[in-house]
């Protein structure tokens, strides 16, 4: 119980009389007084003291007997002590302190109170207070709560009583203010007070309920709303319960009525939230799936079914993997771990479909949860990035070939500064890589002039037409310079991309090539000059072939006359020498013929080895005489070991009879002339040349020279020498070349191939 | 039909060239031989079938049947066969003679031919003659 001062004070007052007036009453008062107590002086020195029922002392009396009260205590209580024991002096009045001290069994409250006594001493006494402290701290509390609780209860309880199966009144419990703002009395004093309290639209429901719970004992749980005295809307659950006498009768039903108002705006919200995101997931531009934890289909995105196919098929409640069975083990298990709780993503990542075709995919799975608890399966966002994948392996597959083309490949910005190069681009120009050029200007590529020229006449061009193709002068980072082929094309940003190709080869190959042509050219003119030769000697040929024939017939005619007439002639005919040079001169006639046809059609001569030193020499030995009478020297250097060849050796005695004669008749007499034969052994071939310093030919006269009977020696020469001696050679696959100058003389090479010719000719 | 009797040997004359023929006539005629002329191989062909010569001196280039024409026939006729040929050409291919010899010719000889050879081929042939 709590001490009342009012109570407190007449008994104190009796006290410190009889205190004051009689010691011994008041010894036994103090004994058997429950409190602690102390005496002390004025200044606080303890003199005496009573422990009372106190079991339990801050310090032990040994300890604080003569010792100043807020010496004892710990410092602050003492101090107000202190304090309190001078207000008491002065005033003479009772004063009362409560303090806190920290014993071994915890901390405790006190209440102490400090009366004045005689001779300026002070008596205390001391209460533990802490239990009945803490039960005001919980009588406290517990008021505050159940005025919370008062404040915050949505339910209360009402009853109706029945009889005769009709309701006859209604009791509403203490909450229903709180609820409908209407207190117990208001429903008491206006009986349809709840049926008007009910909602319009829920009234029959109402009406519904309550008969079915007088009628049948039994009524479900409604929810329907009110309104509230402050005319908002709330909504209720009513939860009948029914009560029946011992004959089964309904007596009465109570209801419980529980605000459910904040309960149905968080359900419609989540209704609300739920068809939002139902609408969402599948309006998403997204392809969205929710599965359960069994992998079965709750919902998917219309982009969903449209990325991978479905069409229009349900796929609702159907397994992920029933509709996919292509999905791989690997993406199995990431369900799985998603399923487990885990979240897990992937950029790009390959779907090998049943069709054999490959899909890209970019997805994240996350788990959903059932009740903030409970996985209740995942959540698939999936994007198709197989289109970009391809625009990607083909926009890497253009860099890569960039790159790799052997072309230079630049963009400049509008700076004219190279904002991309490939590698190609800077070899091109002697850099070692793109790096060494990028920011750089183009013109530093290229000489002075070669910028002045690109300036001047390209980039007029260019601008006019947003393109440009052609040559330039290209300068590599050692300044060499070399020939390229350039490209160039305008680009939105101002800039231009520029396509450089080092075209030193080809320019290479082109001169070769021109070069080449040109040979071919003169090739061709001079095989055709031969093969016009040849075709002439073809026909001439057959023309000599048959002048032969022609010939001989007559000849046939003169030889057999001749005899006829020589046998006709007197023994020692003194004109029989004039005969014989006849006969000789037909001979003459004969050979020349044989000759001719011989050229055409070859002797009848069978090949041997000739050694053309040989041959010549035996020449000489005939002509050697005639030279030394036109006083022409003659030279021989013929070379030793010369190797012999295989060929017709009177033919080819001919052949040289007939070139160191011609070298011969083109020396004029009285001139020094010198004739000079050598041999030599060169690639497989023996050459044989016949060098004169006679007159030379003149040029018009040197397509003609192997003609048959062309002739610059009208009156002795029969115009067949080189025409039968080129024949000769030809027909030892040899050649017959001439070099002459006029005035400085003439050398005939004649040049005969070692290797052996098989067969023979003419046929 | 009936042969020339008596120890003379008959030599037939083939060449479209006048003065080879009337030459070659006056010689062998005077070396005691009996000549027959013939200007092409037609003629030849007939005088050699009603004279029955024992030797055809032959020129090649004739116009009518030419000497290769002549030649064959000849030499595939079985009552003439055994005539002797000599072959007299001013076109003395090694290509003409081998198909000749081929055609059955005895001997082949260039023109201008010197009188003494030809008669010393006359001799050797006609002394192989056989019967």
């Amino acid at each position: 119980m709590a001490f009342d001062n009012d109570q407190l004070g007449p008994d104190q007052k009796q006290f410190e009389d009889d205190y004051l007036n009689i010691s011994s009453k008041l010894e036994a008062i103090f004994k058997a007084f429950p409190d602690l107590c102390f005496v002390i002086e004025s200044d606080g020195t303890i003199v005496e003291y009573r422990a009372g029922r106190s079991e339990d002392l801050y310090v032990p009396p040994e300890n604080f007997l003569g010792h100043k009260m807020q010496d004892v205590l710990p410092a602050d209580v003492g101090l107000e002590f202190k304090k309190i024991f001078q207000i008491v002096l002065d005033t003479k009045q009772m004063h009362s302190q409560e303090y806190s001290l920290t014993l071994k069994d915890g901390t405790k409250r006190f209440e102490s109170r400090i009366l004045p006594i005689h001779k300026n001493q002070l008596v205390i006494f001391v209460r533990d207070i802490t239990e009945q402290r803490k039960a005001e701290d919980a009588l406290r509390e517990g008021e505050a709560r159940f005025k919370r609780l008062l404040e915050s209860v949505s339910d209360y309880v009402y009853t109706v009583k029945v009889e005769n199966g009709k309701p006859v009144s209604t009791t509403h419990g203490p909450g229903c203010v709180s609820v409908t703002g209407y207190t117990s009395q208001e429903f008491l004093s206006s009986p349809m007070l709840w049926y008007q309290m009910v909602h319009p639209d829920d009234r029959q429901a109402v009406l519904y309920q309550a008969e079915a719970a007088i009628k049948t004992g039994n009524a479900e749980a409604l929810e329907h709303r009110i309104i509230h005295k402050n005319n908002t809307i709330l909504w209720v659950r009513n939860t009948p319960v029914v009560r029946k006498d011992d004959s089964g009768r309904v007596i009465a039903y109570e209801g419980v009525i529980t605000n459910i108002t904040e309960q149905k705006k968080a359900e419609e919200v989540l209704r609300a939230s739920e068809e939002q995101m139902r609408l969402f997931v599948l309006h998403t531009p997204a392809a969205v799936a929710m599965f359960d934890t069994k992998m079965r289909y709750i919902l998917a995105s219309r982009r969903w079914s449209l990325d991978y196919h479905l069409g229009n098929q349900n796929i609702i409640g159907r397994s992920h993997y029933d509709v996919f069975p292509e999905i791989p083990q690997r993406w199995k298990d990431i369900h799985s771990r998603c399923l487990a709780g885990a979240t897990e993503k992937c950029n790009e990542d390959p779907f090998d479909r049943a069709d054999g075709s490959t899909d890209w995919v970019r997805w994240e799975i996350y788990p959903w949860y059932l009740n903030n608890k409970d996985i209740g399966g995942i959540i698939m966002f999936t994007e198709l990035i197989t289109e970009r994948k391809k625009a990607q392996e083909l926009a890497y597959r253009q860099s890569t070939a960039m790159n790799a083309s052997m072309d230079g490949v630049a963009i400049h910005d509008s700076e004219e500064r190279f904002v991309y190069l490939n590698d190609a681009h800077a070899k091109i120009y002697g850099y070692d890589s793109a790096q060494d050029l990028l920011g750089q200007s183009w013109q530093i590529l290229y000489d002075e002039s070669e910028v002045k020229r690109i300036k001047e006449e390209v980039m007029p061009v260019f601008k006019a037409k947003g393109h440009w193709k052609g040559e330039a002068v290209g300068k590599r980072k050692d300044g060499t310079l070399y020939p390229q082929e350039i490209s160039l094309t305008a680009i939105q940003s101002g800039g231009l991309i520029c396509v450089v190709r080092d075209i030193t080869d080809r320019k290479k190959i082109e001169a070769e090539l021109e070069r080449y042509r040109k040979h071919l050219e003169d090739l061709v003119e001079e095989r055709t000059r031969e093969l016009r030769h040849s075709e002439r000697l073809a026909a001439t040929g057959r023309l000599a072939a048959s002048i032969a024939h022609e010939i001989n017939n007559p000849l046939q005619g003169i030889t057999t006359h001749l005899e006829i007439i020589r046998d006709h002639f007197p023994k020692n005919f003194q004109k029989m020498k004039n005969y014989e040079s006849v006969k000789s001169n037909i001979e003459k006639i004969r050979e020349i013929v044989t000759k001719l046809l011989n050229t055409y059609r070859g002797g009848d001569e069978s090949k041997t080895e000739v050694d053309l030193n040989d041959v010549i020499e035996k020449v000489v030995t005939l002509v050697e005489h005639q030279l030394t009478l036109k006083g022409i020297h003659l030279e021989l250097k013929l070379m030793k070991g010369l190797p012999a060849l295989a060929g017709w050796r009177q033919q080819l005695h001919q052949v040289f009879l007939n070139l160191i004669l011609n070298a011969q008749d083109s020396i004029k007499p009285q001139a020094k002339g010198r004739i000079l034969v050598t041999t030599t052994a060169k690639n497989d071939c023996v050459v044989v040349a016949i060098a004169d310093n006679g007159e030379g030919i003149h040029k018009k006269d040197m397509d003609h020279l192997f003609d048959p009977f062309f002739t610059t020696k009208p009156n002795s020469g029969t115009g067949l020498g080189l025409f039968v001696s080129q024949g000769i050679i030809k027909e030892h696959n040899g050649s017959i070349k001439v070099k002459s100058e006029v005035g400085q003389g003439s050398v005939f090479t004649v040049t005969l191939p070692l290797k052996k010719v098989e067969g023979s000719h003419g046929e | 039909m009936d042969s020339q009797k008596g120890d003379f040997k008959r030599i037939l004359i083939a060449d479209d060239d006048e003065s080879i023929r009337s030459g070659l006539k006056e010689s062998l005629e005077a070396k005691g031989f009996k000549v027959d002329l013939a200007s092409d191989g037609f003629e030849a062909g007939v005088l050699a079938i009603h004279r029955q010569p024992d030797l055809l001196i032959l020129d090649i280039k004739m116009s009518g049947l030419d000497g290769f024409s002549t030649c064959r026939l000849i030499k595939t006729n079985p009552l003439l066969k055994h005539l002797k040929i000599i072959i007299l050409t001013g076109y003395p291919s090694k290509e003409n003679f081998d198909k000749l010899q081929k055609l059955g010719a005895d001997r082949c000889l260039a023109k201008p031919v010197d009188g003494d050879i030809l008669l010393k081929e006359i001799q050797i042939l006609l002394k192989s003659k056989s019967t």
